[in-house]
């Protein structure tokens, strides 16, 4: 019966059993953080400061600024809806966390439920994105393109963060203890006024990527409380370049348990076809090459006006609007560069479409799905 | 009795270091892949953290935590299908010759030659006997992981042993 005996069985990796316990360990932390949330009261915010004394500069300003934060988070255990109106510099169909600097004024609408698994909808003209508390779905009508993730994914950009209250302690916290973020605050007769000033994170050997988001920016968050509610009463986001800062994102109206249509709220288009992004790809001919030698692939195959044996790596793509890019003629690649916090590559390329004209950008690539796929993440 | 008090992540660790290869190989002979297996023990283990109130009740730790790890083998094939077993000349070129990767690629190759020895079996029968060849477990612990009679567990075995003998796939004595 030796047939049936492995000759050899696994180990279990070296690192497995330091996973779990760090696993259980930042879980821990986590849960320390929502039941102190639900039983916030001044006292628990003193003890949270004496927990984390080096998250902020110690100065009693930031210790204010952590009681204000502490206190909202209270106020906000009890709110059931959140609609945030604002305006952000970028364009209409772009990914939420893009700035662009020389887009328009766009108005979204992020609304939140708040339950024991919160939702939101964040929509702008030219794209939507919904977690209805199991699924996330983001969806471009004018491209064709539906996507969808089980849980929660990065549809959203940072909104969730920077918009809702009982994400900001924490998220705050995690800025300061990362990057040494700066508090101010200052108050009027009806208003408390925090700021909050951070240096851009991510790697710029290659400044590409710089101040294509806030996070990639030197940036500051203004936060402006009402000084009786404690609860936010207007958000502006500014980030710096050309010398000075520039407000690329302001809250035009923030309301707080509004009446929401549920049916609304969760609509989303009929008769598209999803594309579920939770199942892993699978292509033999995207993986173990070079950025490079995968955009080589993709632009040949676009040439060819044949991507059959590449077509995962336009996984999220509406291939009938992909068709406008055939027959194109590749006319040089250059070397592949990382930039910023994007976790995939930048690969340069110039090409001729099929009408005479010619184009030259960056084609971002990423490989960062369980089979280590190259696929094209945005525009060509 | 399993007595997890809390903060406790020390009689954690413990049970990690007892069990950890036994089902990281249990989980690899289910699924073919040393990452997903990776995955599904630290989920199990994970979850068997998170639900300390009901494991007061759990009298051996062995068995619950073969079953979970059976339970999420079982959710991650309904989920992403049958596993796809891919050519041992693919594998051996695409995987590179160090120590650690040598450890994986024999083991893929261990996986693919039991999984296409039991491939004509059905899968109630091929989990009996990997169960006892490929986990070293007896029929006793099989049932408790099956949710089935030691009975049930002994016949599907001698049905899936005959079948094998039938066609070859094995020889030598029967036994139990």
């Amino acid at each position: 019966m030796n047939e049936i005996i492995p000759k050899i069985k696994p180990s279990a990796p070296l690192l497995l059993k330091q996973n779990i316990i760090n696993k259980i360990k930042m879980e821990r932390k986590e849960m320390k953080k929502i039941t102190l949330k639900k039983l916030l009261s001044i006292a628990a915010i003193v003890a949270i400061l004496m927990m984390l004394p080096f998250l902020f500069t110690a100065n009693n300003e930031a210790k204010a600024a952590m009681n204000l934060l502490g206190e909202s988070i209270d106020k906000s255990d009890d709110l059931k809806t959140m609609v945030v109106k604002f305006l952000m510099l970028t364009t209409p169909d772009e990914n939420f966390d893009a700035i662009r600097k020389d887009g328009t004024m766009v108005e979204h609408t992020f609304t939140i439920l708040f339950g024991s698994q919160n939702k939101w909808r964040l929509e702008k003209s030219g794209r939507t994105s919904l977690f209805d508390g199991l699924n996330s779905y983001s969806w471009l009508k004018s491209f064709e393109m539906y996507m969808m993730t089980e849980g929660i994914a990065g549809f959203f950009g940072n909104w969730e963060e920077f918009l809702d209250p009982q994400n900001i302690l924490r998220y705050e916290q995690q800025s300061a203890q990362n990057d040494g973020s700066e508090i101010t605050m200052t108050e009027t007769d009806k208003q408390i006024i925090l700021t909050v000033q951070s240096k851009a994170k991510g790697d710029f050997i290659n400044d590409y990527m710089k101040n294509s988001s806030i996070e990639t920016s030197d940036n500051r968050r203004i936060y402006t409380f009402d000084k009786e509610t404690k609860l936010i009463q207007a958000v502006q986001i500014q980030i710096f370049y050309n010398n000075k800062y520039h407000t690329v994102l302001e809250s035009t109206s923030i309301e707080y348990n509004v009446s929401i249509n549920i049916n609304k709220f969760l609509e989303r288009p009929t008769n598209a076809e999803w594309t579920n992004l939770s199942i892993p790809i699978q292509n033999q001919a995207l993986t173990g090459i070079t950025s490079k030698e995968a955009a080589n692939l993709i632009f040949t195959a676009l040439a060819n006006k044949n991507i059959e044996h590449v077509k995962e790596a336009f996984i999220s793509w509406d291939k009938k609007w992909l068709k406008q890019f055939y027959g194109l003629k590749l006319i040089k690649l250059g070397d592949p560069f990382k930039s910023g916090l994007y976790v995939g590559e930048f690969v340069p390329y110039k090409i001729k479409f099929a009408n005479g004209e010619t184009a030259e950008g960056n084609i971002a690539l990423r490989n960062d799905n369980q089979n280590k796929i190259w696929t094209v993440d945005g525009g060509l | 009795m399993l007595k997890l008090k809390k903060n406790k992540i020390n009689e954690l660790e413990s049970i990690i270091e007892e069990y950890q290869d036994q089902l990281f190989s249990f989980a690899f002979f289910r699924v073919g892949s040393y990452h997903i297996a990776q995955d599904i023990v630290q989920d199990v283990f994970l979850k068997f953290f998170q639900n300390k109130k009901k494991l007061r009740s759990v009298k051996n730790i062995k068995t619950y935590l073969m079953k979970s790890i059976s339970n999420a083998c079982v959710d991650y094939k309904r989920k992403y299908g049958k596993i796809k077993i891919e050519n041992i000349e693919f594998i051996n070129s695409n995987i590179a010759d160090d120590e650690k990767n040598n450890e994986e690629k024999m083991c893929i190759v261990e996986f693919i030659r039991i999984e296409d020895l039991l491939s004509e079996l059905p899968a109630e029968q091929a989990e009996v006997i990997k169960l006892k060849f490929v986990d070293g477990l007896n029929f006793v612990e099989s049932a408790g992981i099956l949710n089935v009679s030691v009975n049930t567990v002994k016949s599907r075995y001698r049905y899936g042993i005959d079948k094998l003998k039938q066609n070859n796939k094995i020889k030598g004595e029967y036994y139990e």
